[in-house]
């Protein structure tokens, strides 16, 4: 027989999203509890796998108002925990060596500005002196001083311990069995080790969010993916900003220790079930020819480590984020597709107004999971 | 074992992973305060065993020390081993790129659109849900 419980909120996963929530919500007041199938930063998640990328550029339209108010909160994030999350706003370029797909970047460039987003297209020398060491190939690129990157392992467990320290409950090695459901209304989690009776329920459990939501008869149309990321050693500073090269897989900075981050959505293995990821040999060989061929220097640079996460992708690659009409107090937050870590403290946020005031503003309905029909549910 | 469990914390100082430069004492809250119970969490929140030498050094010691800590040393796992194993120049792993067939290209991620609005499979990207979200 397992232990009963009571919280006015159940966080379902502690990775970026989770964390945050959990970390707003305990700010706001509310009594709530994150639990985890796993330790802390324990599993090959999408959260553990993240390039750690804060970015506005280069999301659909909709989206940028969404991440405008993310980024915005990371502004003041790392005083507000207390902690060095390696928070730097140095800037993005998306770079391109293809003059024929120039315009099409000058096209989101001037969509992005009519979003109210700080973006311009960089050209040749100017463009080759703002970024030393970039390939003489790049021609042009789009180029967003507001961008930038944070240490994703450190950033999700501060914003434990600072939840934590708010009063909210953590429950490690605690994976959520289903969720309980009387009429339309949800009243309980249970959990492997307990059941916690609750009003609200915030589903963040990245790929693994799938089967739980089925427990209630709601479907999600994600499926998960491995992503490979790679380290170099260290080196001497040398790049300030993150590089992105359009139909290209790389997303490359420098993180403050001196190591080289490269990501870029190359595909490993992982198997959610087991938790197993490994590795496709491929995916590095072909992700550091992208590497050269946008960062000549780093062909001389070895890489220390590859690893794979398992992040939940959306049908459309677009979040399903925000409550469930017809089944009340269900909360989504999974299926980000690999661009959630930049919005994780707007989600938390977003998500504490709404448990707080009822208020879920304009700017998020359209990651809604009605857009799939009917709340894409099935009779319970 | 017990010589690290008993000794003062004065030793908290102790450099464990010399890659990385973490002590004994971060370690210790590591495990204590936030409940690392595998070396791979220890790893993932201190860096212990991220460094050059991927842990070849410190592996061993940390493992001792989180038996010593929790009191067990059952079911301690050890480091995940990362390939590529030892350090692999970009420019070497690069070469072999055209041994290999797969994967195609990465998965598909909004970065590598010349266009944020080129989302094939998108239902909402409509003209419709533009003028309702985006402007305002």
């Amino acid at each position: 027989m397992s232990a009963i419980k009571q919280s006015d909120a159940v966080v379902i996963g502690a990775g970026i999203i989770g964390a945050s929530t959990a970390y707003y919500l305990s700010k706001a007041g509310v009594d709530v509890t994150l639990i985890d199938s796993k330790g802390n930063n324990a599993s090959s998640t999408a959260s553990t796998a993240t390039a750690g990328g804060v970015r506005h550029q280069g999301r659909i339209p909709a989206e940028i108002p969404f991440a405008l108010y993310a980024i915005k909160l990371w502004t003041g994030l790392e005083e507000e925990v207390s902690t060095d999350l390696h928070y730097r706003q140095d800037g993005m370029t998306v770079l391109t060596d293809d003059e024929a797909l120039i315009p099409g970047l000058e096209e989101r460039v001037a969509k992005e500005q009519s979003l109210g987003l700080d973006i311009k297209m960089v050209y040749g020398p100017e463009m080759h002196e703002l970024i030393p060491g970039l390939s003489p190939l790049m021609l042009a690129g789009s180029y967003c001083p507001l961008d930038g990157h944070a240490d994703p392992m450190r950033t999700t467990n501060a914003l434990v311990e600072a939840a934590k320290g708010l009063g909210a409950h953590i429950e490690w090695h605690c994976p959520a069995e289903n969720l309980v459901a009387e009429g339309n209304r949800i009243v309980a989690v249970r959990t492997s080790k307990c059941n916690i009776h609750c009003q609200h329920v915030v589903l963040a459990a990245g790929a693994w969010s799938k089967p739980i939501a089925a427990t209630v008869g709601v479907s999600l149309p994600i499926q998960p993916v491995g992503l490979q990321m790679m380290v170099t050693s260290r080196r001497p500073h040398a790049l300030d900003q993150v590089l992105a090269w359009v139909g290209h897989g790389i997303s490359l900075k420098q993180v403050p220790s001196g190591g080289f981050v490269i990501g870029g959505g190359w595909p490993g293995h992982g198997d959610p079930a087991t938790y197993q990821t490994s590795l496709n040999p491929g995916s590095m060989a072909k992700s550091a020819q992208t590497t050269v061929g946008l960062f000549p220097s780093l062909a001389d640079v070895p890489v220390i480590r590859a690893w794979v996460g398992i992040e939940a992708f959306c049908v459309d690659e677009l979040e399903i984020l925000g409550p469930v009409p017809g089944l009340e107090g269900l909360i989504m937050a999974t299926g980000f597709s690999g661009h959630g870590f930049a919005l994780g403290p707007g989600v938390g946020s977003l998500i504490a107004d709404y448990v707080t005031a009822g208020k879920w503003p304009e700017m998020v309905r359209p990651f809604s999971i009605t857009r799939f029909g009917k709340n894409n549910q099935e009779d319970i | 074992m017990n010589e690290i469990r008993n000794s003062a914390q004065p030793d908290n100082d102790l450099v464990i992973c010399r890659c990385e430069g973490v002590t004994l004492g971060q370690i210790r809250t590591c495990i204590h305060e936030l409940g690392a119970r595998s070396v791979n969490q220890v790893k993932k929140l201190t860096r212990a065993g991220m460094g050059p030498c991927q842990g070849r050094t410190c592996a061993g010691l940390v493992e001792m020390i989180l038996a010593a800590e929790s009191q067990t040393s059952v079911g301690i796992e050890p480091y995940k081993s990362r390939p590529p194993v030892r350090g692999m120049l970009i420019g070497v792993l690069a070469a072999s790129a055209d041994q290999f067939d797969e994967p195609a290209g990465p998965v598909s991620v909004a970065m590598l659109r010349p266009q944020a609005s080129d989302y094939p499979n998108a239902p909402i990207m409509s003209e419709e849900i533009d003028e309702r979200y985006q402007t305002k």
